[in-house]
């Protein structure tokens, strides 16, 4: 986290000398230090951070791929459904990714989110058929959540 | 490099085009929250991706970028948060109320 922030910091001063990368690292031990008792890290349930990385691409990916069937239901017309899908993630920072996940690919809005179900604000095709309102669980957070699952520890 | 560039940001200007298209023609609050906040994400996010790309690898590049992971993290929430505003507030979608597009007019 430190060394992050002092990569943050070294790019906002747009510079990369010894200076500033002593202020950034000073700066960014302060605020780990006082961001500590506020955030309390230990709490929080264990994940792979790895796996996390590659979801992450997945998920540009899979942004795109929104963005464009968005575009389609534009030219051919829309039908919005709420719908509710159960989840099986237990670990609660990974189904906090999940449900901003769902929010993020486009067509798809997270409205309420309890201890498994997910309530989703969802935009389809006017003309999609029954089945596949059925499969909301499969289309909307599928390979997502596969993926998140194997993140778990 | 330049030229590349210059073509991602123009396919961001269409994705944000047919944001607006989806805005004007649909009439629905909730089809248009998630048409025109989404179709944005995605622009930006190309918009960005094409600056990064024709800049080449500076701390222009890396701030833009910064940019975008601050967008990647907010976007969700903002539009979790209208969408669940509307839904608490007792908004209806066009299948629950049965109503035809022209009968909404009352959410312009």
């Amino acid at each position: 986290m430190i060394i992050l922030l002092t990569g943050v910091w070294i790019v906002l001063r747009e510079s990369l000398t010894v200076a500033t990368a002593v202020v950034g690292l000073v700066l960014s031990v302060c605020c780990v230090l006082l961001s500590r008792r506020l955030i309390p890290l230990a709490k929080t349930e264990p994940v792979k951070p790895l796996r996390l990385l590659v979801y992450l691409f997945y998920l540009l990916m899979q942004i795109y791929i929104g963005g464009l069937t968005s575009i389609a239901i534009v030219l051919l017309g829309s039908h919005v459904e709420i719908v509710e899908i159960k989840t099986q993630l237990r670990n609660r920072l990974l189904r906090a990714i999940l449900v901003n996940s769902i929010t993020l690919v486009p067509g798809s809005v997270t409205l309420d989110l309890t201890e498994d179900t997910i309530t989703v604000l969802w935009l389809t095709r006017k003309t999609a058929s029954s089945e596949e309102l059925e499969n909301a669980d499969e289309l909307l957070k599928g390979k997502l959540e596969r993926m998140l699952m194997k993140a778990q520890k | 490099m330049t030229i590349a560039g210059e073509i991602i940001i123009a396919a961001g200007v269409i994705f944000i085009l047919f944001g607006v298209a989806g805005l004007v023609r649909f009439k629905n609050f909730y089809a248009r929250i998630l048409v025109t906040a989404k179709i944005d994400t995605v622009g930006m996010m190309t918009i960005i991706i094409g600056m990064a790309v024709k800049h080449g690898l500076s701390f222009f590049s890396l701030k833009v970028l910064l940019l975008m992971a601050a967008l990647l993290i907010v976007n969700p929430l903002a539009s979790h948060m209208i969408a669940r505003a509307a839904w608490s507030s007792g908004y209806k979608t066009d299948a629950q109320t049965g109503k035809v597009k022209d009968e909404n007019k009352d959410y312009l």
